[in-house]
């Protein structure tokens, strides 16, 4: 049976306000319009601003048996994992810091805030979240997302500082999927893991516990560039031998310099001595040539993506890739039309790179190109962090345990009702 | 299936002198590292295991796990049982899988920093063979030279000597290989594998694990500062923190180790808390951060050098100290806010007053601002009714520092009954929920975790 659409909106209008329900077709393109797409219209948008209200909000799903409901933070994700032609739960008005405790050094926040603001915050009380995503996307939305971003080179992903989540389940329940007082990695089963990077799969995260850490009594950025690829393998080693280094992103491209270069901004933190003796050795090795530092500042000053820059009509790949398959890879995509990436190094193995196209999603859909990208990139053990809606159909059955994660949704989501139905595997 | 057929099943995949049915290793399998009187045995309806198998490879612990489900036979996994959580005990009894003989490097790629090992190896070797090419792996217990990788990841990894800096091994795991209660042998990817890291063998055998590995630091330099009370030493840790700098290594003693030590003929400090420090990286970054600490307490608290290299020296073997004055000791961990130690040190010294047990209080330094405390009791196990008293007694510590935000690291056969005052019932059904999808006949090390096996007798106050 059809869902009553103005009933279902009356009942929300009553539960959140007028003003936080969204049902104006001409609105709800902005919810069908995530960065690259503009193919799905959502049934309706409620944006509850309260525990409570999710809470009631559980009761008219239930009423109006909609079986489909997608969280949303900014939308910012590149692979449409916000996406639905159901109902969304826009999570952007649960937006509180709750708590910061510096001796603890934990801080507790709403899904819905934007992670930079708190970021911003932090800083100016002398303390960081060690990560920090690339386009400034919600806290939610991160956790969410895998979490990888500036700072995954020391501090990993998200995973690494995440205490627990606060996650509102289908049927209604709240549950700590970790410890907030402690890290989660005593024994147990340390359901973060099925936190973050599920896009919103198992629970709908509405806060989280993250630690925080003192900022480091020194920072240095250096801008660096390497003119022959084969040389990235030994560079790449070179990078493990410095103690106070916290990112690596890697341009091509991108920034003005020589285009047939590779650039890479390092971040080093820690105390005076220890970062100078790590920019001495970068001095010493022969192949590299060192930018000016200010460049470098500046490049790191404007480190977050504004969305805005990035044409609409423009793709973006997001894929994670073997260091050591680096080289083959470049060669293979600097054959393509606009060899432009940018990427952050997650270790000494992987990197997270994003390759910029400046063909629409539809035209690439059409002349295959994406779907011929996505088959070759197996060829180099690449995966992508996020599936999402946009990739979902070039995912194989067994990808990096997607089997396994299909068997445990049911036991989260009793209800079966997370996340559109097109983006259920 | 008669036995004789199955015996000849197991024989034909792992071979017959891998095999053991022996009633003194089967004794020998009931126990790890902690206490274990037969009245707790009796009390807990701990069952002898059938046979125990010392498999080699992934392989062939898929076709042990195989015949295991066939004939709903349960099955432990245990490495080096250096820890004291009963999580290795085969309540139910059946098969053991002792994996000590899967102690391979399978490979070092010292260019990606990486390796993968089997997870029988111990800590100590994998470091000795890392060393030769001037790494290190990022975290190892302070039991390293008995506990294996396989272990330590199954129990968590969360405090051991390098945590601090280089986080938990959660943080390194780049890669697991689990055979799982089906036998299906599968490649486990983060985040998921963190699931496994912590699951105590429950959800599946861990049989390969690629870890991040690291740069051996030039130097490791260890500082001792000595304080009367604990409250100034846990300030000591957390001005470290706020400086924003990353010990290596922190371990706090109280001055009832340092008795015991005494006793046993080692030199040691008088104060009545001792914070050993460790630094690594650099000689000059090292010095740097030295002086850095050095400059933020008074010039009394730091102790003579000798006394930190000492302490860092015999870094593995705190326990064996403790132990051997016991004869028995009861050690427990709980995962703690490093600002909340000193209300508990303090609650557990009054508890142990009132109480008129004597005990000790060791921590180390976890990651977050976070400690692992392990108060502890020297008894004897022989004296069945007094020891009882003595067990009763750390399950109230437990309960009460649960009350003051901590949490006990390491679950296993004791700590299970723990859970329902840390998790929502909503949570608690859903790792039963997940255990169940894992392992449907609940024969993959059952008891632990999702499981609750305490006798009334022995169940803990609430916090």
């Amino acid at each position: 049976m059809p869902i009553d659409r103005q009933a279902l909106s009356n009942d929300l209008t009553n539960l959140v306000g007028a003003e936080n329900v969204i049902i104006d077709d001409y609105e709800l393109i902005n919810y069908g319009l995530d960065r690259f797409d503009r193919e799905h219209t959502p049934l309706m948008v409620v944006m509850p601003s309260s525990l409570s209200h999710l809470k009631r909000l559980n009761f008219i799903l239930r009423r109006y048996k909609i079986d489909s409901i997608t969280p949303r933070g900014f939308g910012l994700g590149i692979n449409l994992g916000a996406f639905s032609n159901d109902l969304i739960i826009d999570l952007t008005l649960l937006n509180k810091k709750l708590n910061l405790d510096t001796k603890k050094l934990i801080l507790t926040a709403q899904a819905g805030i934007s992670y930079m603001d708190i970021q911003r915050e932090l800083i100016k009380e002398g303390f960081h979240l060690p990560i920090e995503p690339i386009l400034d996307g919600s806290l939610g939305g991160f956790i969410a997302s895998g979490g990888y971003g500036y700072g995954s080179y020391r501090y990993g992903s998200v995973m690494s500082f995440l205490r627990s989540t606060t996650l509102f389940l289908s049927n209604g329940e709240m549950i700590q999927s970790g410890i907030p007082q402690v890290p989660p990695t005593s024994s147990g089963y340390n359901l973060n893991s099925l936190v973050c990077g599920s896009e919103g799969y198992f629970g709908i995260v509405i806060e989280a516990v993250l630690e925080i850490i003192p900022l480091a009594s020194y920072s240095f950025n250096v801008l660096l560039s390497i003119r022959n690829s084969t040389d990235l393998p030994q560079l790449i080693t070179n990078f493990n031998n410095l103690k106070t280094l916290r990112n690596v992103s890697l341009y091509k491209g991108i920034i003005n310099d020589n285009s047939s270069n590779l650039s890479f901004l390092l971040r080093l933190e820690g105390s005076n001595t220890a970062v100078e003796q790590d920019y001495s050795s970068l001095q010493g090795i022969q192949e590299l040539n060192l930018g000016n530092p200010k460049d470098a500042n500046k490049l790191w000053e404007n480190r977050i993506i504004d969305p805005a820059q990035i044409p609409a009509s423009n793709m973006v790949i997001e894929t994670i890739i073997p260091t050591n398959q680096l080289s083959r890879f470049f060669k293979f995509w600097e054959a393509s039309d606009s060899p432009s990436y940018f990427g952050i190094l997650l270790n000494a193995n992987n990197i997270l790179l994003y390759m910029f196209l400046t063909e629409s999603m539809d035209n690439l859909r059409k002349t295959g190109t994406l779907t011929e990208f996505l088959k070759k990139s197996s060829d180099f053990y690449a995966y992508p962090p996020t599936i999402g809606n946009n990739i979902k159909k070039f995912v194989k059955k067994d990808y990096r345990n997607l089997h396994i994660i299909k068997q445990l949704k049911p036991i989260f989501d009793i209800t079966n009702r997370l996340k559109s139905k097109e983006l259920r595997f | 299936m008669p036995e004789s057929d199955l015996l000849k099943d197991f024989i034909a995949i792992c071979g017959q002198q891998n095999i053991s049915s022996k009633e003194l290793d089967l004794i020998a399998y009931t126990s790890d590292l902690a206490s274990l009187p037969p009245l707790i045995k009796q009390i807990y309806k701990i069952q002898f295991p059938k046979y125990i198998i010392r498999p080699s490879t992934s392989e062939e612990i898929s076709k042990i796990i195989k015949i295991a489900v066939k004939y709903k036979i349960p099955f432990t996994v245990r490495a080096g049982a250096s820890s004291g959580n009963g999580g290795v005990i085969p309540i139910d009894g059946g098969l053991i899988l002792d994996l000590t003989q899967m102690q391979e490097i399978l490979n070092i790629d010292p260019r990606s920093y990486q390796v993968t090992v089997q997870p029988g190896i111990t800590w100590a070797k994998l470091n000795f063979e890392l060393n030769k090419i001037g790494c290190i792996t990022g975290i190892y217990p302070s039991s390293s030279p008995s506990a294996t990788v396989g272990g330590f990841i199954s129990t968590g990894g969360y405090a051991g000597i390098g945590a601090p800096k280089y986080g938990p091994i959660g943080q390194q795991v780049q890669k697991l290989q689990v055979v799982l209660p089906s036998g299906e042998v599968s490649n486990i990817y983060p985040p998921l594998s963190s699931l496994f890291i912590g699951a105590e063998g429950t959800l599946g055998v861990i049989t390969e694990i690629t870890l991040a590995i690291y740069p051996k630091s030039q130097i490791v330099y260890p500082l001792a500062f000595g304080f009367n009370d604990i409250d100034s030493a846990v300030s000591l840790l957390q001005t470290i923190i706020k400086l924003g700098l990353k010990p290596y290594h922190v371990m706090l003693f109280d001055k009832y180790f340092f008795d015991i030590s005494k006793a046993l003929g080692l030199k040691v400090p008088k104060n009545e808390i001792v914070v050993f420090l460790t630094l690594e990286g650099t000689e000059l970054a090292v010095q740097a951060d030295a002086e850095k600490i050095r400059s933020s307490f008074s010039e009394t608290n730091e102790l003579p050098k000798e006394i930190a290299d000492n302490e860092w020296d015999r870094r593995f073997k705190a326990e064996l100290y403790i132990k051997r004055a016991g004869p028995s000791l009861i050690l427990l961990e709980i995962g703690t806010p490093l600002i909340n130690v000193p209300q508990i040190y303090k609650t557990f010294q009054e508890m142990g007053v009132r109480e008129k047990t004597e005990l000790g209080f060791c921590g180390i330094l976890g990651h977050g601002s976070t400690m692992l405390c392990m108060p502890f009791i020297l008894t004897d196990e022989r004296k069945g009714m007094d020891y009882l008293k003595v067990l009763s007694f750390s399950r109230k510590l437990v309960s009460k520092a649960i009350r003051f935000g901590g949490y006990p690291y390491g679950i296993g056969l004791w700590g299970s009954s723990y859970l329902p005052y840390i998790y929502e019932q909503e949570k608690l059904k859903i790792i039963s929920n997940i255990k169940h999808l894992f392992d449907r006949n609940n024969l993959c090390n059952p008891g632990k975790i999702t499981e609750d096996r305490t006798p009334e007798q022995m169940r803990p106050p609430k916090p």
